[in-house]
């Protein structure tokens, strides 16, 4: 069917801008499915490979309490129980480079590292291993950081471990002389006895992992042999809870992707539909030489799979790039609130590539199939008349607006519900953006029939006609203005959803900030808290101006819900609760803290383990397990994985370390806060450890910078959105003002000047832009509830405040009139442009 | 430039290239045979007997507007025999494009039935009447409707493609007619290139060179001066008598359509002799 073929094709040559807008729209669309794809993937995997890098191939591991194990348990488990599939591990983290690149540090006994963990055995291998337990300060080097810092095997290396600078010299790459290995970035092994002095902790291994075989006597056995506060525990499991970590932050970025092809969508189908309405004409006059109604459907539906071939290679190009860019910010973020990442080598995975690519392909023809549909069915003689196909639209759109309420309706069911599962809840807002989506048409026309009144008391006839003919077309109009309206309302819902987070963080840091100056040692991570030097305390409480001290010891420990978050907390003042607690009265909960046998569970743990106040946790202490009571819930934002606090009078009785992590300094009234910081400065000075001295004030900013990171890539794919969407408003103004063309000829021959015409055109796309910025507010603020309310408390366990304030909603009122005006400026340009002869001759 | 054209070459040798005996592809399709075969009530071929081209029988029409049905035919009896030129007149609006339509099988009458070679159009479904259309029926517009993204050959090309004849094998028979109508020269061009009598000059090859049973015409001259118009007519007279097709030519001007064999006139809806 060459010459078939033919006739569809050159359409597309001869609207060339056309042609382009199609394949930029199916491209934007795979590009951030894609991105957000590849981005997700490439930190899932390089979690997964620093998991695996660390740990290899052992079934079971040993973990000790915030203590650590004795070096002496390893030494009895391989000697004395014969376990020779066993190897200690100690970790930690230092930075390079001036702080700009974290490593992670590792401590490796190259005669344990046979097989049990894959990744050390190259680094076993060589004659340079046997360096590492010789020589002092020797350590090996992943070949592609060794790249990275520009350094050789034999070159010494300046790294930074709890603030402190240390010398290594570098005796060979982990991988030894095979080829750089991405897994293994960031990666620095050194001898057991190296890492312990490197991170303080002489004597102390982090964890014993082992090889076991399916023998419940023997894990029995090994129990029986830890000390208090050890466990013993599947390597499985611990790999899938600190991976589950990041579910519902992944799930979210997925969200967004999606709602990134369902505005990708749209505009395919609008680029699609208005290439078939172009040709309405000659499609019936194919019709009429005999093309089949099938032949046809083909012929468009394979332009449409081209057209995503096409656009889904580019998009493809565009998304492995925006990728790049987009793991940067993960990576931060996870970096930020989760864990410490160090692999970050950009990973193509082909499936998602192929994925993307099917998607666009998908996406185009599934856009494409009910304008062709509608071409292909019309009779050849009804498809040349353009008011018969208005007129089914129009019987059409009560059902669609019954159908749009029955869609909201169901969101509002699947939101309310009690179930805490995060996929209906985002199926519910997606249910309520498309249902809402539904009513626009019939809310345009009202929007119309009230404007038409308006501008016929003021005598406006220009605008009277502008609106008139938005309100005939309105299964184009009512398209594009609910696309607008869609895109406008999710900006306006992220944004008040930020905003709201925002807000609720400020009044948090304003209520557990009470100290006036924090000290603490600096931490590359924020669940790996050193602990600060004895008698600390007492030396800071002597500073003149200080009135108290409190102290916090914050450690991960194995609990019966497993590794959990505790802070120790000893306020000095029991005045001002020192956090928001849900439904109690928080006053007096805090008058009991220092003399209550039990715990405060913050919000998102509670959530997580299902916690109410009254149940119990069993927290592996240095005393052995003990169980808790949970005496209230607080408002809680630090992280989404939650934290234990208990009363450090209480934490003594059970843990023996007897050490802080932090020391906050109560100013007395009318005290020089800087003066004392200084004091504060000059004091630590003097010891061996460098310390970090913040005001809250500074920590407020600091956290508060924090968020922003996080919230940058919600940020960017928000722009993205509103982005997709104006490209697919310049596509539904083109074809709903090609399609107006005729009629503009008329009126320019009755004797609109152009000048006219060209008004005509910008009064009705700023009429539409008005509706969708109008309409996009309500719609807004329902996303925005749906936000704070749902998806935030289910996802990450928060419940915060609602703030929505009024700039930010005329700002998308405006965002939405100046979109559509900026899309209408070249439709109405070609309007100015119009002969009346020769579009009147056309027909 | 009309003058150019060689008369002498009817009835046109290119036809003769595409009979089954030269074609190998066309015997697959009916609509390349010679015109003793039709299309019988199941769409197969069937030796034609000698009866009526077309049959119409009390055909009504009509459309719903604003919730009331407005009858624009209200049963029409026809009998149209192989190689007759009829000419439809009537005033605007008394239904002469509608019934056309319905005779090209574009539409279906509401009441009534037309028989194409004994067989019932309405009876053959749409995809079928698709299909019977591409091989029996030529159709000519007062506005040429030419594909303007295809050359005037593809144009001249495409009803051929439809019935299964290739680019190479229909590219001669194009050629050829177009050459009989003093458009050769034109073949690499595109429509809007053209003017209005040289487009329907194509639109005249077009609607014939799939040697098509029925040729239906509207108003083929309604948007050409009378000199053009004059020649076209002369063209589309002596190639649809030379070729023994039918043709149905829906006109305004008396002119016009004394040059048919029998004039009928459309008045409310129904059918009587001129």
């Amino acid at each position: 069917m060459a010459i078939l073929a033919r006739a569809n094709r050159r359409h597309f040559l001869r609207h060339p801008l056309q042609l382009l807008l199609a394949i930029v729209g199916v491209a934007l669309g795979v590009a951030m499915v894609v991105s957000i794809d590849l981005a997700a993937e490439s930190t899932h995997r390089a979690f997964a490979l620093s998991m695996q890098a660390l740990t290899g191939r052992y079934t079971h591991h040993i973990t000790g309490g915030p203590a650590g194990l004795p070096e002496s348990l390893f030494t009895r488990l391989r000697v004395v129980e014969g376990l020779r599939e066993s190897a200690p591990a100690i970790e930690g983290y230092a930075t390079a480079n001036g702080g700009t690149l974290t490593l992670t540090l590792a401590g490796f006994d190259p005669f344990s590292e046979r097989n049990l963990r894959s990744r050390f055995v190259k680094a076993a291998k060589g004659d340079e291993a046997v360096r590492l337990l010789t020589e002092p300060n020797t350590a090996m080097l992943s070949a592609l950081t060794a790249r990275r810092l520009g350094v050789h095997p034999g070159d010494g290396m300046e790294i930074t471990v709890n603030g402190q600078p240390h010398q290594l010299i570098v005796v060979a790459y982990v991988e030894g002389n095979e080829a750089p290995d991405p897994a293994l970035e960031g990666l620095v092994i050194a001898d057991i006895a190296t890492v312990q002095e490197l991170l303080g902790r002489v004597g102390v291994l982090d964890r014993i992992d082992l090889i076991l075989g399916d023998n419940p006597e023997q894990e029995r056995h090994i129990r029986k042999l830890l000390p208090p506060g050890a466990e013993l525990e599947s390597a499985a499991g611990r790999n899938s809870a600190t991976q589950n970590m990041t579910a519902a932050f992944e799930l979210n970025l997925r969200a967004m992707s999606l709602l990134a092809l369902l505005v990708g969508t749209f505009l395919i189908y609008n680029t699609m539909a208005f290439s078939v309405l172009q040709r309405r004409e000659l499609l019936a006059t194919l019709r009429i030489l005999g093309a089949t109604r099938g032949q046809l459907l083909r012929e468009i539906l394979l332009e449409a799979a081209l057209l995503g071939l096409f656009g889904g290679l580019l998009g493809l190009a565009f998304g492995v790039l925006a990728a790049q860019g987009l793991l940067q910010m993960v990576t931060r973020t996870i970096n930020d609130i989760y864990f410490v990442l160090t692999v970050t080598e950009f990973m193509l995975d082909p499936m998602i590539l192929l994925r993307g690519l099917a998607l666009g392909v998908a996406a185009a023809v599934i856009a494409a199939l009910g304008p062709a549909l509608e071409a292909a069915w019309a009779t050849p003689l009804a498809s040349r008349a353009r008011s018969g196909v208005e007129n089914t639209a129009r019987r059409g759109l009560p059902w669609l607006a019954v159908g749009g309420i029955l869609a909201m309706a169901i969101a509002t069911g699947l939101l309310q519900a009690d179930s805490p599962g995060l996929i209906p809840a985002i199926a519910g807002v997606f249910l309520l953006l498309l249902g809402y989506g539904l009513l626009t048409p019939m809310l345009l026309l009202g929007f119309a029939a009230f404007t038409v009144g308006l501008a016929r008391l003021g005598n406006a006839w220009l605008v009277r006609l502008a609106v008139r003919g938005v309100a005939a077309s309105v299964s184009r109009a009512g398209l594009a203005i609910a696309a607008l309206t869609i895109a406008v309302a999710v900006s306006v819902g992220v944004g008040s959803m930020i905003e709201s987070f925002r807000g609720t963080i400020a009044e948090w840091l304003d209520q557990i900030l009470q100290a006036d100056i924090y000290v603490a040692t600096p931490s590359t991570a924020a669940r790996f808290s050193p602990p600060l030097p004895d008698g600390l305390q007492q030396q800071l409480a002597k500073i003149e101006g200080v009135d108290r001290t409190g102290t916090g010891r914050r450690m991960v420990i194995p609990t019966s819900l497993g590794e959990s978050e505790l802070l120790a907390l000893d306020p000095p003042y029991l005045d001002k609760p020192g956090f928001r607690f849900k439904h109690a009265d928080g006053k007096a909960l805090w008058l009991g803290f220092p003399t209550m046998e039990a715990v405060f569970v913050s919000e998102p743990y509670a959530q997580r383990h299902g916690l109410q106040v009254g149940d119990r946790v069993e927290l592996a202490s240095d005393s052995g397990l003990v169980a808790l009571p949970v005496a209230g819930i607080f408002f809680d934002y630090r992280s989404d994985q939650g934290l234990i606090v208990m009363h450090r009078s209480l934490y003594d009785r059970y843990w023996k370390d007897g050490v802080n992590t932090s020391v906050g300094l109560y100013l007395q009234p009318g005290a020089d806060g800087g003066a004392v910081k200084r004091e504060v400065e000059r004091v630590l000075a003097g010891g061996r450890q460098p310390l970090l001295v913040r005001s809250n004030r500074e920590i407020r900013a600091a956290s508060l910078e924090t968020f922003e990171r996080t919230f940058a890539i919600t940020q960017v794919l928000r722009l993205l959105a509103v982005g997709v969407a104006f490209v697919g408003i310049l596509s539904a103004l083109m074809a709903f003002q090609y399609e107006r063309r005729r009629e503009i000829a008329v009126l320019r021959a009755t004797g609109l000047t152009p000048m006219q015409a060209g008004w005509l055109v910008l009064l009705q796309t700023g009429f539409m832009g008005l509706t969708a910025g109008l309409l996009s507010i309500p719609l807004g603020l329902a996303v925005a509830v749906a936000l704070v309310r749902v998806i935030n408390l289910r996802s990450f366990g928060w419940t915060m405040d609602l703030m929505v304030s009024l700039p930010p909603l005329f700002t998308a009122v405006a965002l939405a009139v100046v979109a559509a005006l900026l899309a209408g400026l070249y439709p109405a340009y070609q309007v100015m442009r119009v002969e009346p002869s020769a579009s009147l001759r056309e027909e | 430039m009309l003058n150019d054209i060689n008369y002498e070459l009817y009835p046109p040798r290119h036809f003769k290239s595409l009979s089954p005996e030269n074609t190998a592809k066309s015997r697959k399709h009916p609509a390349m045979s010679t015109s003793q075969q039709t299309l019988s009530p199941h769409g197969n071929l069937a030796t034609l007997a000698t009866g009526p081209l077309l049959q119409l029988d009390g055909v009504r029409c009509g459309y719903r507007e604003a919730g009331e049905w407005r009858e624009i035919l209200r049963g029409v009896d026809l009998i149209v025999g192989v190689g007759e030129q009829l000419a439809l007149v009537g005033l605007s609006g008394s239904g002469k494009s509608t019934l056309l339509h319905l005779l090209g099988g574009l539409d279906v009458p509401s009441a009534g039935t037309i028989a194409f070679d004994g067989a019932d159009l309405a009876g053959l479904g749409e995809p079928a009447r698709s299909l019977w259309r591409r091989r029996h029926v030529g159709f000519i517009y007062q506005f040429f409707n030419l594909i303007p993204t295809l050359s005037v050959l593809e144009n001249v090309l495409l009803p051929l493609e439809l019935n299964g004849i290739g680019e190479r094998a229909g590219r001669e028979t194009a050629l050829g007619l177009l050459a009989e109508v003093g458009l050769a020269d034109r073949a690499g061009s595109y429509p809007d290139r053209l003017s209005g009598g040289e487009q329907q000059r194509v639109a005249i090859v077009r609607a014939l060179v799939h040697q098509p049973q029925l040729v239906l015409a509207d108003e083929p001259t309604g948007n050409l001066d009378f000199a053009t118009g004059e020649k076209v007519l002369d063209l589309l007279d002596r190639l649809v008598r030379a070729l023994g097709r039918t043709l149905i030519l829906v006109t305004h001007s008396p002119e016009v359509a004394r040059r048919a064999d029998r004039v009928i006139r459309l008045v409310d809806g129904r059918l009587s002799l001129a």
